[in-house]
C-alpha cells in the first residue's frame, strides 16, 4: 500500500535516505529545500490532517547528486511503501514565483548523513499559498487557518509588487492582492 | 473542536479507509459508500480538498458505487441545498474519466439557483466572491458553486487491490461494475434486515423498475447470493 507522508513518516523517510547515502560512502553534502505540504507539516505551519503525497524539492541540485539521491529515494520507497516519486523536483518550475531570498530564509530541519534538509520559511509558504489560492480554493482555507501576521502579509505585498513589476506580459496581481487583503485584520502578531 | 471540523474528520477517515491518502487513522469499518458520498457533498463547502480528491477516487474507482441505491438516496435523503455540490462532484469526475454511468445521477441533482463560491472561505469578503466568480470553471457555474477547474491527484489514491484488501465486502460491487445487483445487495446489507417482503419493496429502495429488479434478483439467485421464497426475497450471503 502506498502510504501518505505525515510529519513523522516524512522525517523517517528522509532519515533513512540520508543513512543510505552515507552507507554508499557519499560525503559531498546534498542540500534540499522542501516546499509544499510536507514543508507545512515539518514546520508545523499546517494542520496534520492536510493531505500531502510527496516532498517537493524546490532548489537546484546538481544532476550527479540528484541521481544519487533518486537511487536512495527509490530504495526507501520500497522499504517504507511510499509512492515512487515521494521526493521529486517537479515544483522547481514555480521557483521564479517565490520571493527573492527564499533559499536564504529556508529553515534547517537537520543533517542526515550527507543530506542537508531544509524547508521554506513560513512567510514563503504563505506567499506561495496566496498566489495559488486563485486556482486552488483550499489554499485560502489553509491561509485562514495559518493566520498570517500583518508583517508577513506586508512581506507578501512587496513580493506581489515585484512580480507585477517584472512580468513581461504586464500581468496584474489584483486577485492575489484581494486574497491578501482578505487576510488582514483578525491576524495575530 | 467545532461540528464542521469533527464531521470533516470523520469523512476523511472514511475515505482513508477507501484508499484516499488523508493523514488520519482509517475508519474502523468499511463505510456505507453511497451515504459517504452524500456526506461528502454536505462538507464540500468546508473542505476544499474533497472536490479534487474524491473526483480522482471516482475516476479510478467509480465502479464501486452502487448507482441505483445512490440515486434513491439522493432523492430521499440529500437535502436540496446540498444537491448542487453532489452534482458538481459527480459531473467533475465524469468529465475527467469516471464511469459514464455516473452521469445519469447528475441529472437527479438540482443546480443552485443562487450562485455563490463553493468554498466558504471565499464567502467572507465581496472581493473574494468576485474572484471566485471570475475564476470559476464552466461546470461549476452550471451548478451554481463557483470553483476553479480541478487537477486530479492520482498520487493520493490507493490502487484497487489495496481497497479490496482492506474492504473485502466491496469486491462483489467491482465484479458487477456497480450495476443494479450491487444496489440490491447493498440495500439488503444496509437498509433491510437481510430480507425483503417483495420485489416492489426492493424496487422502491433501489429506485429501479420492478421488471429490472425482478431480472436482477433472478440473476443473484443464480449466483447464489439470494434465495427466493415465493414473493419474499431473502438474502443468502454477502461476500
Amino acid at each position: 500500500m502506498p502510504r501518505n507522508l505525515d510529519q513523522h513518516l516524512a522525517l523517517e523517510a528522509i532519515r533513512i535516505t540520508g543513512a543510505y547515502l552515507d552507507g554508499q560512502g557519499i560525503s559531498k553534502p546534498i542540500r534540499i529545500i522542501i516546499a509544499g505540504g510536507v514543508a507545512g507539516l515539518l514546520g508545523q505551519y499546517l494542520n496534520q490532517s492536510r493531505t500531502t503525497a510527496d516532498c517537493d524539492v524546490l532548489n537546484n541540485v546538481d544532476d550527479e547528486s540528484w541521481g544519487l539521491l533518486q537511487e536512495a529515494v527509490a530504495k526507501v520507497a520500497g522499504e517504507l511503501d511510499l509512492p515512487k516519486g515521494w521526493l521529486n523536483r517537479e515544483s522547481r518550475i514555480y521557483q521564479h514565483c517565490f520571493a527573492i531570498g527564499w533559499e536564504d530564509r529556508a529553515v534547517e530541519i537537520g543533517r542526515f548523513g550527507p543530506l542537508d534538509v531544509r524547508i521554506i520559511s513560513r512567510k514563503d509558504l504563505i506567499a506561495s499559498k496566496i498566489v495559488s489560492a486563485i486556482t486552488r480554493q483550499y489554499d485560502l482555507e489553509d491561509l485562514q487557518a495559518i493566520k498570517p501576521t500583518e508583517q508577513e502579509l506586508d512581506f507578501v505585498s512587496d513580493h506581489l509588487d515585484r512580480l507585477e513589476a517584472e512580468d513581461l506580459d504586464a500581468k496584474c496581481y489584483n486577485k492575489e492582492r484581494a486574497i491578501l487583503n482578505s487576510l488582514r485584520g483578525g491576524t495575530h502578531e | 473542536m467545532n461540528d464542521s471540523i469533527k464531521t470533516t474528520d470523520i469523512i476523511e477517515s472514511q475515505w482513508a479507509r477507501l484508499g484516499v491518502l488523508f493523514n488520519c487513522a482509517l475508519a474502523s469499518a468499511t463505510p456505507d459508500l453511497e451515504r459517504l458520498l452524500l456526506d461528502t457533498a454536505r462538507q464540500l463547502h468546508h473542505n476544499g480538498r474533497l472536490l479534487p480528491l474524491i473526483s480522482t477516487w471516482l475516476v479510478e474507482h467509480g465502479l464501486y458505487v452502487a448507482r441505483h441505491r445512490l440515486k434513491r438516496l439522493i432523492v430521499e435523503e440529500l437535502e436540496p441545498e446540498h444537491q448542487p455540490a453532489l452534482g458538481l462532484l459527480l459531473e467533475t469526475a465524469v468529465e475527467h474519466g469516471a464511469p459514464a454511468e455516473l452521469r445519469r445521477l447528475c441529472k437527479v441533482c438540482i443546480p443552485s439557483t443562487d450562485p455563490s463560491p463553493l468554498s466558504v472561505s471565499f464567502h467572507t469578503k465581496p472581493a473574494l466572491i468576485e474572484i471566485a466568480q471570475q475564476t470559476a470553471s464552466e461546470l461549476s457555474k452550471k451548478w451554481g458553486l463557483w470553483s476553479p477547474a480541478i487537477q486530479l491527484k492520482h498520487d493520493a489514491i490507493c490502487p484497487s487491490s489495496w481497497i479490496r484488501t482492506h474492504n473485502p465486502s466491496l469486491l462483489p460491487r467491482l465484479i458487477r461494475r456497480g450495476d443494479l445487483r450491487c444496489s440490491i445487495l447493498e440495500v439488503f446489507a444496509r437498509d433491510l434486515d437481510n430480507s425483503a417482503s417483495s420485489i416492489s419493496e426492493l424496487a422502491r429502495l433501489t429506485n429501479a423498475t420492478r421488471p429490472a429488479v425482478y431480472d436482477a434478483v433472478e440473476s443473484l439467485v443464480c449466483e447464489g447470493e439470494l434465495i427466493q421464497h415465493s414473493r419474499q426475497v431473502v438474502l443468502l450471503s454477502v461476500a
